[in-house]
């Protein structure tokens, strides 16, 4: 495989699909020095998936939301993945009033955004298959792992099965909020991707619950007895929170573009 | 202003009639002197297709040549006229006469 041929397999499958051939040739006639330049843009296709090839405005809609989604599936998991992993933290915040707060507005905000399925038995029927075959894998995963515990998983199972489980329990937490995102990519046509309105107000109440969550985990890191890992969870919700800026902007200009 | 720079460029280049990208650049490189970088020049290709300034046509080999369309036109012109108004205002404040 050419240089060439591998940067453009870097951009998204709807931009290579339409501009592919002709971005492999300028790649090619150019040299190394365009490589630079073309990592720039396939990081910037990335964080613009309103801008790639689309059929309609609805498509271009549809992937701002499942943008969204992504951003809030990551910091969903950056703070339950802290919050679990860290005893102190998890004793402080684990079930407090702020974090469920914060978990509150990210059902609210989701619960905003969401596409909605065609109101036709086909078009439920479709969405009913295409969720349970993305989620079968990772719910029968997890509920092993917790019928496992509840069947007498305890301080005296050895320790590799322990990890095992362990290491079961966070792959079906990411795989299935993996899988949710590309639920809702995968699903085209067969939903009404929200309007630039109401995608707007979710984004603002996703960010409300991932601030909530920051600022909960935040406070923990600030007390007398400093907890690094509390900050280092706080400081990437943080970090991830401008990603949903992208989305704002995006769904907040009357083609859904920029630039 | 709806457009930056490179977006101008592909804009003015495809005034004169449907291209595929490299002649696009080819066309940018005779008007600048410069290349756009592939990640500018596709980047600018998709963000005028969004805004439905540009569509691409089918074409006979691997590569698919663009087009203007009726709002990228006049979109162009639009700029074109700002920009012609600024330079001329720049000129004068400078003293210098418009070319």
């Amino acid at each position: 495989m050419t240089p060439a041929r591998a940067l453009v397999r870097l951009y998204p499958e709807a931009f290579r699909e339409q501009w592919g051939p002709d971005l492999e040739t300028e790649i090619d006639m150019a040299g190394w020095r365009s490589w630079p330049n073309t990592l720039l843009g396939i990081a910037d296709m990335w964080l613009h998936p309103s801008l790639w090839p689309a059929r309609s405005p609805a498509q271009r809609r549809l992937r701002t939301t499942t943008m969204a989604i992504s951003v809030t599936a990551l910091c969903w998991f950056v703070s339950h993945a802290g919050v679990e992993a860290d005893s102190a933290l998890s004793r402080s915040v684990g079930h407090s009033q702020p974090m469920s707060a914060g978990l509150l507005l990210t059902l609210t905000g989701l619960a905003l955004i969401a596409p909605l399925p065609r109101p036709t038995v086909a078009g439920l029927a479709v969405l009913i298959r295409r969720v349970a075959a993305r989620l079968a894998l990772p719910s029968l995963l997890g509920m092993s792992v917790v019928l496992s515990v509840h069947l007498g998983v305890n301080s005296h199972t050895p320790l590799p099965m322990r990890a095992f489980l362990l290491a079961c329990w966070w792959t079906a937490l990411a795989v299935g909020a993996v899988r949710t995102c590309r639920i809702t990519a995968d699903l085209g046509a067969r939903v009404v991707p929200p309007r630039p309105g109401r995608l707007r107000l979710g984004t603002w109440v996703l960010i409300g619950g991932a601030a909530t969550n920051a600022a909960t985990v935040l406070s923990v890191s600030l007390r007398p007895e400093a907890d690094l890992t509390a900050f280092g969870v706080a400081a990437a919700i943080l970090a991830l929170i401008p990603a949903f800026g992208l989305v704002l902007r995006d769904c907040g200009r009357p083609s859904g573009t920029d630039g | 202003m709806q457009v930056n720079d490179s977006q101008i460029l592909v804009l003015c280049v495809l005034a004169d009639g449907p291209l595929h990208g490299y002649a696009i650049n080819t066309a940018i490189e005779e008007l600048t002197g410069n290349r756009l970088g592939p990640g500018s020049l596709y980047g600018a290709l998709a963000r005028l297709e969004a805004k439905g300034f540009v569509e691409y046509l089918e074409g006979e080999g691997r590569q698919r040549p663009v087009r203007l369309t009726g709002t990228g036109r006049e979109a162009l012109r639009e700029e074109l006229r700002t920009m012609a108004h600024v330079a001329d205002v720049g000129l004068r404040n400078l003293g210098a006469a418009p070319a």
